[in-house]
């Protein structure tokens, strides 16, 4: 059976009751790192600087054997684990920087939250 | 054979140490993960395309999130004048969501790669909290 507008209430309601706001976006950080670094990770050459395709040594080992379906799936879980960290890092600048309240309701008016957002995550993603 | 291509990798030889560590024969997520963004990051123009729509993503769930939690599904639906589809009710909420957030930045930046990423993950995102409840983070451990 399709989901009401009383589910999907009541379930935003119990996610933000157990998780707060900082949990919808630490939760929306962990899946766009996660889709970040999948993009990446699933490049091609690009000469003459990159010689080798990145998404060939994703599933295939230094000796070319392809790794078993079961390990890139635990590789994939161990990269998506490291996003999260990353996203609650940056969950954590935004904090304290004040913007969660802000970035809801403020940037619309003002541009430079927008730029002191993408500053935290910059910073937090690029390790800089 | 498809026509479609994967992206080019950074042009930077600095790409290769990534190369190397999914080379390596125990190969370590956290490694992989911060050369990935280091090096990849700093080949991105200095108005980063990668942030921008993913700030505007998080401000609309926010707000949405906000205006559920204190007046009700139904007066935030209305007040963001989502187009709700009876039968596939919270994906159309997601959508909606997004292409709010979409019209309000650059279109080159909302349909630039790094768009095309954010609005995969903010659908996913709210498509999971919509109908997981608190269990979409929990998951997550």
């Amino acid at each position: 059976m399709s989901a009401t507008k009383e589910d999907a209430e009541k379930n935003l309601k119990a996610f933000l009751k157990e998780h707060g706001r900082e949990g919808l976006l630490e939760l929306f950080l962990t899946n766009y790192l996660f889709e970040l670094v999948m993009y990446y990770l699933h490049s091609e050459k690009n000469k003459p600087a990159v010689n080798d395709d990145t998404a060939y040594r994703f599933y295939v080992d230094g000796r070319d054997r392809v790794y078993p379906a079961e390990k890139i799936e635990a590789f994939k879980r161990e990269l998506r684990t490291e996003c999260r960290k990353k996203a609650v890092a940056i969950v954590t600048i935004i904090k304290e920087k004040e913007l969660l309240d802000k970035l809801e309701r403020e940037i619309l008016e003002d541009p430079q939250i927008a730029q002191l957002a993408s500053a935290a995550f910059q910073s937090m993603v690029s390790g800089s | 054979m498809g026509t479609s291509r994967a992206a080019k990798a950074p042009p930077t030889r600095k790409w290769n140490q990534v190369i190397g560590s999914l080379k390596a024969p125990e190969r370590d997520a956290a490694t992989v993960i911060d050369l990935t963004f280091s090096i990849a990051m700093h080949t991105l123009p200095p108005v980063n395309p990668i942030a921008i729509p993913i700030v505007y993503g998080i401000s609309e769930g926010l707000r949405f999130a906000a205006d559920v939690e204190e007046s009700g599904i139904d007066v935030a639906v209305k007040k963001e004048a989502l187009r709700l589809s009876g039968k596939y009710i919270i994906p159309s909420i997601s959508d909606s969501l997004w292409n709010l957030a979409a019209n309000r930045i650059d279109l080159n930046y909302a349909n630039s790669a790094f768009g095309r990423l954010a609005e995969q993950a903010f659908k996913q995102t709210m498509n999971q909290v919509l109908s997981k409840g608190a269990a979409a983070l929990e998951g997550e451990s």
